[in-house]
């Protein structure tokens, strides 16, 4: 699974430290996230799709 | 030191109580007397700002663990406002007991609070660099 999260945290000038900040969990959490090595909860998903003010299937690229 | 935005307020109180007081009161007497309540009152106030904002964000109560490693992070803000509430309690019974001024409490406990926090983020910021 791919994600946005680093292109949308650029616009927004987040640094993953700071995402990690507003939605609770270590800078390392964020990483594994971006680099597709840990699927997030729903509640997590949607929690940085808030943060990034975007939606979850905005946000998360599934390979179907 | 990286500082979160609870610690702003904080730092103003600190340098209120342990810098420009000390600078107004070496000059007169009677400056002394004029400003150290109004000081007090803008510190406490600051201070009370700094720890709601420190519950509000999650540096003195975590409600949140990290999902993925289920560890709750605890850094050098957490301990450090903890410490001082400890230091706080122990500080009023000396003070009791000894006999110490407010003026003399308040440099104690805000002596405490900068040496904590500067020592606890030293060792954060440093751990595992040697």
């Amino acid at each position: 699974m791919k994600t946005r999260i680093k292109e949308l945290r650029a616009r927004y000038g987040f640094t993953q430290e700071d995402l990690a900040k507003i939605v609770g969990v270590r800078r390392e959490t964020i990483l594994f996230i971006e680099k597709g090595n840990y699927n997030p909860s729903l509640q997590l998903a949607h929690d940085i799709a808030k943060a990034l003010q975007t939606t979850i299937d905005d946000l998360f690229i599934f390979d179907d | 030191m990286k500082l979160s935005r609870a610690s702003y307020p904080t730092m103003f109180a600190f340098i209120l109580i342990l810098v420009i007081l000390p600078t107004i009161e070496s000059f007169s007497e009677e400056l002394r007397k004029y400003f150290f309540l109004p000081i007090l009152i803008i510190v406490i106030f600051l201070m009370g700002i700094g720890i709601f904002l420190a519950i509000k964000d999650k540096e003195i109560i975590h409600t949140k663990t990290d999902e993925r490693t289920k560890k709750v992070d605890k850094y050098a803000g957490y301990y450090s406002w903890w410490i001082t509430f400890f230091f706080i309690f122990i500080a009023g019974f000396m003070a009791e007991i000894l006999g110490f001024s407010i003026r003399q409490l308040m440099y104690l406990i805000f002596s405490e609070m900068l040496l904590t926090l500067l020592l606890l983020h030293m060792y954060f910021n440093l751990k595992g660099k040697f």
